[in-house]
């Protein structure tokens, strides 16, 4: 397998595989052990997922630029207020 | 007349004489061939649409007018409709119709003057960029379902980040999303927002880049429709949401984007719904695969309790117990006909025994015995003593004899009569 997949799927491609593998184990007649590798497959992949929904939080910047010409992350404040 | 030379001398056998057809066809050529497209500002009057769907018209200004005709396949494409005292741009060429000697202006395109420079200006880098690919669906990327850090060029201080801000958080997306602050309107305005797009791409930290601002007139738009910033656009290695101005604004960078947004609210509500549906789909997904796994458990499950209760079938100890049943079914079967049989010949036994019975002689002669006793009886009833027991005396002679008749008898004779009980002498007179 290519080891940049295993490694972290992106959250989408995860989400898209695990789709498919789902699709796939609903069209009945799968023998046991392959709807078994599936279903460790499947579950693997809605780890990802889920982390990925668990970890994401709200998080609001502004990026600024530095005399050097660097960037750097500050909070946003909100410019009118709210 | 042949007399006085001709002020304009005929050719030779007539050679430089034209008809009217060839004259005609040398206006054209020098016409068509002389005059390169372009266009040409002036009022519509004298509209008429042929039922052909050819499009006839005159242009005029205080100080001339030209024919012009849009035919069918160009009026289709016009946005504009046309009527008698608009001022309108037409782009075109002339072209002479050598039926009648006319010439005209063949329209090619029409816009409104009063929609000015820049909407001309609009269209045409349209098509040229348009013409280049540019614009083309096979471009557009998918926008991620869940970007994990999400940029907005934008002005800082203005109310589309507010508005784009509040619904996010609004609606429950959660993710990183950075601010990247550019002037938006103005001079100067398109540079910076390509810019701006061209560090986000090579801050490599995005997973999804949002353009946009809130309303104004075309002007204040006019950043979005500049060709560098709109090539910048769909160079860009990120996926770009395009969200400038109103819904019924389009800007350039909205059809070179990969998704356009009618406003900034619309590509927070975007953004928004796809990271609840990406949420849903995840739940829909769990769901959806325990169901598959407990169902297929399920399905073997039934399968497995049946091939084992197929299998106890073929099993030597049932086989055994099978032989078991059949044996006793066998003895039954034997023992209960043996003892029908045994029964039907006692039966047979009976019968014929009754009916030895009923022919035997012991019965005769109890029947031919009866039959003698009452022959006995008879003839018992009629014997002598019988009678005498009835009162009947038999009268005998001295010798013994019995006499039957009374002629046999003599007087004086001594005779013995005989009762039941005794005899007795007696002399006859």
């Amino acid at each position: 397998m290519d080891p940049d997949k295993t490694a972290k799927p992106s959250f989408e491609t995860a989400l898209a595989r695990l789709e498919t593998i789902v699709d796939a184990m609903e069209q009945g007649e799968v023998p046991l052990a392959d709807l078994l590798a599936k279903y460790e497959e499947g579950t693997k992949l809605l780890k990802v997922c889920e982390a990925r929904l668990k970890d994401a939080e709200l998080k609001i910047e502004k990026l600024k630029k530095t005399k050097d010409g660097g960037v750097v992350f500050e909070p946003f404040e909100s410019g009118r207020g709210e | 007349m042949e007399k006085s030379e001709p002020e304009f001398p005929l050719g030779e056998a007539g050679a430089r004489v034209q008809t009217v057809t060839e004259f005609t066809r040398r206006v054209k050529e020098l016409l068509e061939g002389g005059l390169p497209p372009c266009w040409v500002r002036g009022e519509v009057s004298n509209l008429r649409a042929q039922s052909s769907g050819h499009v006839y018209f005159s242009l005029k200004d205080a100080g001339a007018q030209l024919a012009c005709v849009l035919f069918r396949g160009d009026a289709l494409r016009q946005g504009v409709r046309l009527r008698d005292g608009q001022q309108v741009l037409a782009y075109g060429q002339a072209g002479v119709y050598e039926a009648r000697g006319q010439y005209q202006l063949v329209v090619r395109a029409l816009i409104e003057q009063g929609v000015g420079q820049l909407q001309q200006e609009f269209e045409q880098l349209k098509q040229r960029l348009a013409a280049e690919g540019l614009f083309d669906a096979a471009r557009k990327r998918p926008i991620p379902a869940m970007p994990r850090t999400v940029g907005f060029i934008t002005s800082p201080t203005g109310a589309a980040g507010q508005d784009f801000i509040r619904i996010l958080q609004r609606r429950g997306w959660r993710g990183r999303l950075v601010v990247l602050p550019a002037k938006v309107q103005g001079a100067g305005a398109a540079a910076e927002v390509a810019a701006m797009l061209r560090t986000a791409e090579a801050l490599g930290i995005f997973d999804l880049l949002v353009i946009g601002r809130g309303g104004g007139s075309l002007e204040d738009l006019w950043a979005f429709n500049e060709e560098p910033l709109v090539r910048a656009v769909a160079a860009c290695a990120v996926p770009v949401i395009s969200a400038v101005g109103h819904e019924i604004d389009y800007t350039l960078c909205d059809f070179a984007s990969d998704v356009r947004a009618e406003t900034p609210s619309g590509a927070a509500e975007l953004i928004s719904s796809q990271f609840v549906a990406a949420a849903e789909r995840v739940a829909q997904a769990r769901t959806a695969m325990a169901q598959v796994l407990e169902s297929s458990a399920r399905r073997a499950r039934e399968r497995l309790d049946h091939a084992r209760s197929r299998l106890r079938l073929l099993s030597p100890a049932a086989a055994i117990e099978q032989n078991h049943l059949r044996l006793d079914d066998l003895s039954n079967r034997l023992r209960s006909a043996v003892r029908a049989s045994v029964q039907h010949r006692r039966q047979q036994l009976g019968d014929a025994r009754a009916r030895l019975a009923a022919t035997s002689p012991t019965k005769r002669v109890q029947l031919e015995s009866h039959r003698l006793l009452a022959l006995w009886k008879r003839l018992e009833s009629v014997s002598p003593p019988s009678v005498l027991k009835r009162g009947y005396v038999l009268v005998r002679d001295e010798a013994g004899r019995p006499v039957a008749r009374a002629k046999d008898i003599k007087s004086g004779q001594m005779l013995v009569n005989e009762f039941h009980d005794g005899r007795v002498r007696v002399r006859t007179e």
